[in-house]
């Protein structure tokens, strides 16, 4: 750099705008001005693009922490009674449930018909006894009259009936004694008549309020079982949600990674800065040595041609020698140089 | 509910029309008498026009089954629909009783 305290001679006719000496340094001049310009520009956008990448960062971070809080909020298990149960498993347990209680009932149903078809025909043979009873009792109406009549006609007969009149009397008892028992097997079907038909009541009556309060036609059973499979249906479509959030997530931790690649790629702008800036500070350096060590050399031609050369060489950024180039010799090098372009420059890392 | 009986040969058709519930105990009777009592060996019993089924009709149909079995003769639901199929799906009686 150029320090002002020291009295540096320029040379005997003050640099004119013509000297070459004079056109190198104004050509260094403006090519380090424009240079440290487009430094400044750089750094300023690099900084904003890097503000905004880790501002993307922060918010893609915490996006992924909420996917993750939502996930675990949703996972498939739930506590019942100490026991953990996998909610995927819930509507088989209580389709089993479901279908064990249905048979029960189904079994009750069928032995409880069975049971009435059962009664039914007992009563029917009942029926049948009665119609037995009825005959006895006709047929010892009849045996009665006989043993009356054989009575009668033995008094008729006398003594010589005697025997008779025995056979007779006995015949008589005998058909009372067949009444009374006859009475009994009345009053015995009449009793089991009447407990199967109470017991037959009963089932009827039981049928009666299960029909009234809806416990036999199954309908709840039945909105249950739907209720169940729409609770499958929404534990699948749930579990699909689940696995579209999981890959989500999966692309953002991916575009994650490209942001922080995108971060470390703009960070290089940094190194574009240092060599602009050792670039600007060895020209003018270059200069300040020059006219330090030489000052009697400066209008020469072909010395200042070389120090040109020097500065040049010097630099290591392409487009800051393209800009030096165009400012110490002219359009038509620099574009020639843009031709050529060597792949040795140092770039960037 | 009323029913119908169509018999050709070795196949007879029950139709049962309206509901079958418990007040129907004793209409069925008639079912199962036809059932047991009939030459037909293969016995259908189509429930296309019944309305609504409770668990004692389901009993009753279960019995009829067992009737048939003992004397040798098969029996298949068919015409299984509405409210009937799914009274049928939850009882799993078609695993006891085929449907056609």
């Amino acid at each position: 750099m150029l320090n002002v305290d020291e009295s540096v001679e320029l040379g005997d006719p003050a640099p004119s705008p013509k000297s070459p000496f004079a056109r190198l340094i104004i050509g260094v001049l403006t090519s380090s001005n424009s240079v440290l310009n487009e430094a400044a520009m750089d750094v300023e956008i690099n900084a904003t693009r890097l503000s905004e990448l880790f501002n993307g960062l922060t918010d893609n971070a915490d996006a992924q922490t909420k996917r993750l809080s939502k996930l675990v909020g949703q996972i498939a298990s739930v506590e019942h009674e100490g026991q953990e149960i996998d909610l995927v498993d819930l509507p088989n347990i209580l389709q089993e449930s479901l279908s064990e209680v249905t048979e029960r009932i189904l079994v009750l149903s069928k032995q409880g018909v069975s049971l009435i078809y059962s009664l039914d025909e007992i009563l029917e043979e009942i029926d049948e006894l009665g119609t037995c009873i009825d005959e006895i009792e006709a047929i010892n109406r009849q045996t009665r009259l006989l043993s009356l009549n054989a009575q009668i006609e033995s008094g008729r007969a006398g003594d010589a009936a005697l025997g008779f009149q025995v056979v007779s009397t006995e015949m008589h008892s005998l058909s009372k004694r067949i009444d009374s028992l006859s009475e009994r097997m009345r009053n015995s079907i009449g009793a089991v008549t009447e407990n199967i038909q109470e017991v037959i009541g009963s089932i009827r009556d039981e049928y009666q309020k299960m029909s009234e309060i809806g416990a036999m036609d199954l309908s709840k059973q039945v909105d249950a079982k739907e209720h169940i499979e729409i609770l499958l249906k929404a534990l699948v479509s749930r579990n699909v949600e689940i696995q579209n959030v999981l890959d989500d997530s999966t692309s953002a931790s991916q575009n994650l990674s490209y942001e922080i690649s995108a971060v470390v790629t703009a960070m290089q702008f940094q190194d574009r800065l240092n060599q602009r800036c050792e670039a600007v500070v060895n020209a003018l350096d270059a200069i300040v040595i020059f006219i330090g060590n030489t000052p009697n050399l400066i209008a020469n031609v072909d010395e200042c041609e070389t120090l040109s050369r020097n500065i040049m060489d010097g630099i290591t950024l392409h487009d800051v020698k393209r800009e030096f180039l165009r400012e110490l010799k002219g359009d038509a090098e620099a574009e020639s140089y843009e031709e050529e372009d060597s792949a040795s420059d140092i770039e960037l890392f | 509910m009323e029913y119908r009986i169509d018999t050709q040969g070795e196949r007879a058709v029950i139709k049962i029309q309206g509901v079958l519930t418990f007040d129907d105990h004793e209409k069925f009777k008639g079912v199962v008498k036809s059932i047991t009592g009939d030459e037909a060996q293969q016995i259908e019993i189509n429930l296309a026009e019944t309305k609504m089924i409770d668990s004692a009709g389901i009993g009753m149909l279960l019995l009829a089954n067992d009737k048939a079995k003992k004397a040798g003769k098969t029996v298949q639901l068919s015409g299984v629909n509405g409210h009937v199929a799914k009274v049928v799906e939850l009882s799993k009686v078609d695993q006891l009783i085929p449907i056609i």
